[in-house]
């Protein structure tokens, strides 16, 4: 099994299926791996869910948006419904008055998320080691912990993008098994449901899966007496279709409870999509950055902020685990250089994504946000799970350890701040070389835990201000460790 | 028998019709309807009748349902008109609203308006007039403490509408306490309305997301593609 996984990457994609047998089909290993994830996930989504018992950030459109379906009363606004129905789904089963009730969905959603990319993992690259990484790194990120707890859009579509990744793999690897044109039918659903979710950014989602199953197919030979392009057309056209259905059912409360006519409503729809985007260029938030600031985590911002009557500040900042942000950037380097070296459907699915999220933004004028990074985010985190496990094994080379125990390096500087906090990186830098340099082969368990270990301190030291959990002021200060003038800034706040 | 009348009561007889005449041309020019006094269409539009803190005729609404927001009736009192009152303590757009019947033709549709927005810094200004109809709404306050009119003409279709005024509060961004205060709403039927006043098309807003529920069944199309694809592809794949 350690043969096939290792081999893996340099196999061919209809090979993977023979990996993936290997590693042995659904185990009580997966289950229980699942159940912990799932356990460990749904505490930090649901805990004080119902806190602050008011509109965050953006709920304040997207919440009252989702009521206006409890009233039958019409809105405007560019994002399809999808995510807002959710929403609404959640205040008509418990009430609008519970800020709990809103929040709902999103919290299920994003604990669903963590067992997704378990599932996506594991089958991507036969490994489970890559799957409870990778769930794990979701788990303990603070933007996607924050968007789980929040009546906010993001973690629905991301949530329907991964499940499309894995059914587009699931497809691949059982291709020829009889199960493919069911699969095709809940991968165009997904795709559907995400595009339904959030303008833009999903349909990077549908090109990346549409375009790469077109690019696994030519990769395939066809089974006898079929042409390559006709199975190319056939998948396309049932995709397609079955995407452009889930979409428009996505507006089916809209036709049911706002009035919609018919298809003219979608394209009104579409006319003020495009006035919105045409309109918000001249709009200024501080709490907006450039595209390039995101893979750094230059510019985090605060959702939402209150100052208690004692004195202590509830803080729900949104902002990524650092340590976690920058070793994954190091990750997706270390794929690119590979997808040189060793080129694998997986990873260039994965590299191929994240550049393909991120460049969608750069010709956007309007005032862009860090959540916008959060697609490229994701596929950075299996991209880490990817080169940790191999890391664990002992295959990863000694420059690609030493990059991913560098993004320790700024984290200690900033945690200590200061003189005091460049000497910190430069001797975490210094102790990393000296470790790969005095053990070059043994390295690679001690640079995992070395890396999960300080993840999972940066987690336990961000929580509270992920969560809205009273701290004092200057514990607030301590934490929010850039606050530059400029883009080099994690305290902007809505003014 | 001779009847023997007096001549003066004679000529009065004689001069009767004449009376009787003038009697109802005086009684006609009397009973002439008054030049027509607009009607405001809206009842309690002046806040002057009330019960338990809520305006007769009026309801309250906000997007969403917090204990943080408050609405509030003062009564007349002291020469001052009634009052009504949006108070919120936290981030939330509410409103008081009244349904109204409009037939066809143009309405005067506005109020007395003051409101602040309590953020940062304060703001003078957060509060809207509307009809729950998608996009008929009056422009924003001026940042202002004094009481200011707000105001838009809307043309009703033939066939007439029902429409739900509103007086709203609408503090967003950063500004999460604000107090908005209502009075003298008034709908009004007018002839047009005035040059450069701010104009709606009722039925251009409700037919905004309109259109024929016929062409759903254009929906048949994907639905055809997906079949076509389902047959291209093997059996077994």
């Amino acid at each position: 099994m350690k043969a096939a996984a290792r081999e893996m990457n340099a196999q061919p994609t209809a090979d993977r299926a023979d990996a993936l047998a290997a590693l042995g089909k659904w185990s009580q290993t997966d289950t229980v791996l699942l159940f912990v994830l799932f356990a460990a996930t749904a505490a930090t989504r649901f805990w004080r869910l119902g806190y602050p018992g008011e509109p965050v950030f953006d709920e304040g459109n997207f919440v009252g948006q989702a009521g206006t379906y409890l009233h039958g009363e019409q809105y405007i606004d560019p994002h399809p419904p999808f995510a807002r129905e959710l929403i609404a789904l959640g205040m008509w089963l418990f009430g609008p008055a519970h800020p709990w009730a809103w929040r709902l969905s999103n919290a299920a959603i994003g604990t669903a998320l963590a067992g997704i990319t378990y599932a996506l993992g594991r089958r991507m690259f036969a490994s489970r080691m890559v799957g409870a990484l990778a769930a794990s790194f979701i788990l303990l990120d603070g933007l996607f912990l924050v968007d789980s707890r929040t009546g906010v859009l993001e973690i629905v579509y991301l949530t329907l993008a991964a499940v499309a990744y894995l059914l587009f793999f699931k497809f691949l690897q059982d291709l020829n098994h009889g199960h493919g044109k069911r699969t095709l039918i809940l991968l165009g659903i997904s795709l559907g449901l995400c595009l339904g979710a959030k303008l833009l950014l999903p349909g990077v989602t549908f090109l990346l899966v549409i375009g790469f199953l077109a690019v696994a197919m030519a990769a395939q030979p066809p089974p006898p007496g079929e042409a390559r392009g006709r199975l190319i057309l056939g998948i396309w056209l049932l995709v397609g279709s079955t995407a452009t259905l889930a979409y428009v059912a996505a507006f089916l409360p809209n036709y049911l409870l706002l009035g919609w006519g018919g298809v003219h409503a979608l394209v009104t729809y579409g006319r003020d999509v495009l006035w919105y985007e045409s309109h918000a260029q001249e709009a200024f938030d501080p709490r907006s950055s450039p595209w390039w600031s995101w893979p750094l985590l230059l510019h985090p911002f605060i959702y939402w902020q209150a100052t208690l009557d004692s004195g202590q500040v509830s803080t729900i900042w949104f902002g990524g685990n650092p340590v976690l942000w920058w070793a994954s950037l190091g990750a997706i380097c270390i794929l690119c250089v590979r997808l040189i070296s060793r080129p694998s459907l997986p990873t260039a699915f994965l590299v191929s994504g994240y550049f393909s999220y991120l460049v969608i933004e750069i010709p956007i004028t309007r005032p862009m946000y860090l959540y916008h990074y959060m697609p490229s985010q994701y596929l950075a985190y299996v991209a880490l799970a990817v080169v940790l496990s191999e890391c664990w094994r002992g295959e990863a080379r000694r420059w690609e350890q030493a990059l991913l125990l560098a993004a320790l390096a700024p984290s200690a500087g900033l945690a200590i701040a200061g003189t005091a906090g460049i000497y910190a990186a430069v001797v975490v830098l210094i102790a990393i070389c000296v470790a790969l340099l005095w053990q070059p082969r043994a390295t690679g368990k001690p640079v995992c835990v070395s890396l999960i270990a300080a993840a999972i301190a940066a987690f336990v030291y961000f929580f509270p201000i992920w969560t809205g959990l009273p701290i004092s002021p200057q514990a607030l200060d301590a934490r929010l460790w850039m606050h530059q003038a400029g883009v080099c800034d994690w305290t902007s706040i809505r003014m | 028998m001779r009847l023997d009348l007096n001549s003066d009561v004679i000529a009065a007889i004689r001069r009767l019709p004449a009376v009787l005449a003038m009697t109802l041309v005086a009684a006609g020019i009397i009973a002439r309807p008054a030049p027509a006094i607009a009607q405001n269409l809206l009842r309690n539009g002046d806040f002057s009748q009330g019960a338990g803190g809520v305006p007769s005729y009026w309801y309250s609404q906000d997007w969403i349902d917090l204990p943080t927001t408050r609405f509030k009736w003062i009564p007349p009192s002291g020469g001052e008109p009634g009052t009504a009152v949006i108070e919120n303590q936290r981030e939330n757009a509410a409103s008081w609203n009244q349904s109204v019947r409009l037939d066809p033709g143009w309405y005067y549709v506005g109020a007395e308006v003051r409101a602040s927005c309590e953020g940062e810094t304060r703001l003078l200004y957060g509060a809207l007039v509307t009809l729950d109809d998608l996009g008929i709404v009056s422009d924003d306050l001026k940042p202002s403490e004094d009481w200011q009119n707000l105001a838009f003409y809307v043309e009703v279709g033939s066939g007439g509408a029902q429409v739900q005024v509103g007086l709203r509060l609408a503090c967003f961004g950063g500004y999460r306490k604000g107090l908005a205060q209502f009075r003298s709403a008034s709908v009004v039927k007018v002839d047009s309305p005035p040059p450069g006043g701010k104009q709606f098309n009722l039925d251009e807003s409700r037919s905004h997301f309109g259109g024929g529920q016929w062409s759903l069944l254009l929906l048949l199309v994907p639905l055809m593609i997906a079949v076509a694809g389902w047959r291209i592809l093997p059996r077994k794949i």
